[in-house]
């Protein structure tokens, strides 16, 4: 977590949604930080697995390769969570932007 | 059902995946194959077609041009604007064009009738355009942010540190393993599935009709149904696939340009 308070969006739309834009923010469009996850989710199973079935075979105990699956998902959901997870630095500033830009669309809508 | 199909006599050959390897000239490593000649006439016919079409470009815009601005608007407002932003994405439009066309029309060929051979089938085909991006994500992240700083960017600030080594190994993997794999995979197996199951129906209907006993011909109408079902299907898979693999680039190229990561 960052020791910065988070700034919170101005109530201008056009300024809450240049928070948007990227070479700013981490992610271009908060939907994506899906692909981001799920990439995660893999490298880690992978990263685990192999580490697993290394050591597995350097010891002699093959079944170490599906703890390290079941690591690796851990560990995976783990960064995500830090990373994607609500109330954190970055992309849910962005993405609680978005929807702030959201809901005060739907309110002139109304 | 398969007993009675063999008493008549026959038996039947399911479609295998040694039958995508087709060569046309030639034999073992250095065969001239089916994809490379698709291939070929895909990248021909995308430039022929590119020239004649922009090449008088009017106001109001031609048949042809229109049918063309809108695949190229898409590319550039659907994907490019929305991933990559309008101050940033002009030097990418070309590629993601060319990626999107270059997908799409090979996508097509596995339904178009005289062609039926989906090029990215072969798995070369996806991996060779998985590298240009891959090569180019890099390249363009490293330039933003230095060698050393690139790695650095790769875990995003305020992490606690318990959880950095972590994040560092496993965001290492993700962006030099897991993306560009993932990426050429998911379009190789959609290709691949995707024709392997119209060209066993097909096979399928095509056997019941003409070897089956009697009302076993009847039975044919099944697999032959689920054949154009499963074409307009794979229509659908093909567009969507060309479109995300182009999104997915185009998204990796934004990644890679942004300054917090």
């Amino acid at each position: 977590m960052s020791d910065e308070p988070v700034t919170k969006p101005t109530p201008d739309d056009s300024e809450k949604l240049s928070l948007l834009r990227p070479g700013q923010w981490m992610r271009p469009l908060p939907e994506s930080n899906g692909w981001g996850a799920l990439n995660t989710l893999i490298s880690g199973i992978l990263a685990f697995t192999l580490i697993g079935w290394l050591a597995g075979r350097a010891l002699g105990l093959p079944w170490l390769a599906m703890i390290g699956m079941f690591a690796g998902a851990a560990a995976a959901m783990t960064v995500i969570w830090f990373r994607y997870g609500t109330g954190r630095v970055e992309s849910s500033q962005m993405t609680s932007a978005a929807e702030e830009v959201r809901t005060d669309n739907m309110k002139e809508n109304r | 059902m398969s007993l009675m199909v063999l008493a008549a006599g026959n038996t039947f050959t399911p479609p295998a995946a040694s039958d995508f390897w087709q060569p046309l000239i030639g034999d073992g490593n250095w065969a001239l194959t089916r994809p490379m000649v698709l291939m070929t006439i895909s990248v021909v016919a995308i430039i022929a077609v590119s020239l004649v079409v922009t090449r008088n470009l009017k106001i109001v815009p031609s048949r042809g041009q229109w049918m063309f601005e809108s695949v190229y608007g898409l590319v550039r407002n659907g994907l490019a604007k929305d991933m990559i932003g309008e101050k940033e994405m002009r030097p990418f439009l070309p590629l993601l064009f060319a990626l999107f066309l270059t997908v799409l029309i090979n996508n097509l060929f596995g339904i178009i009738p005289p062609v039926q051979y989906p090029t990215m089938s072969r798995i070369a085909f996806p991996i060779g355009l998985t590298l240009i991006v891959w090569i180019l994500y890099l390249a363009l992240g490293m330039r933003r942010r230095g060698f050393l700083g690139y790695f650095k960017s790769l875990i995003p600030p305020g992490m606690p540190a318990g959880i950095v080594p972590l994040m560092f190994l496993l965001e290492l993997v993700t962006y030099f393993f897991t993306r560009p794999v993932t990426l050429a995979l998911r379009l190789f197996g959609n290709m691949f599935a995707g024709h392997m199951i119209i060209v066993l129906m097909a096979l399928g209907g095509e056997f019941l009709l003409l070897h089956g006993d009697g009302l076993l011909k009847v039975t044919s109408i099944g697999p032959l149904a689920m054949f154009f079902i499963m074409t307009v299907f794979e229509l659908l898979v093909q567009f969507l696939q060309a479109y995300i693999f182009t999104l997915l680039a185009a998204f990796y190229i934004a990644d890679s340009l942004s300054e917090h990561h």
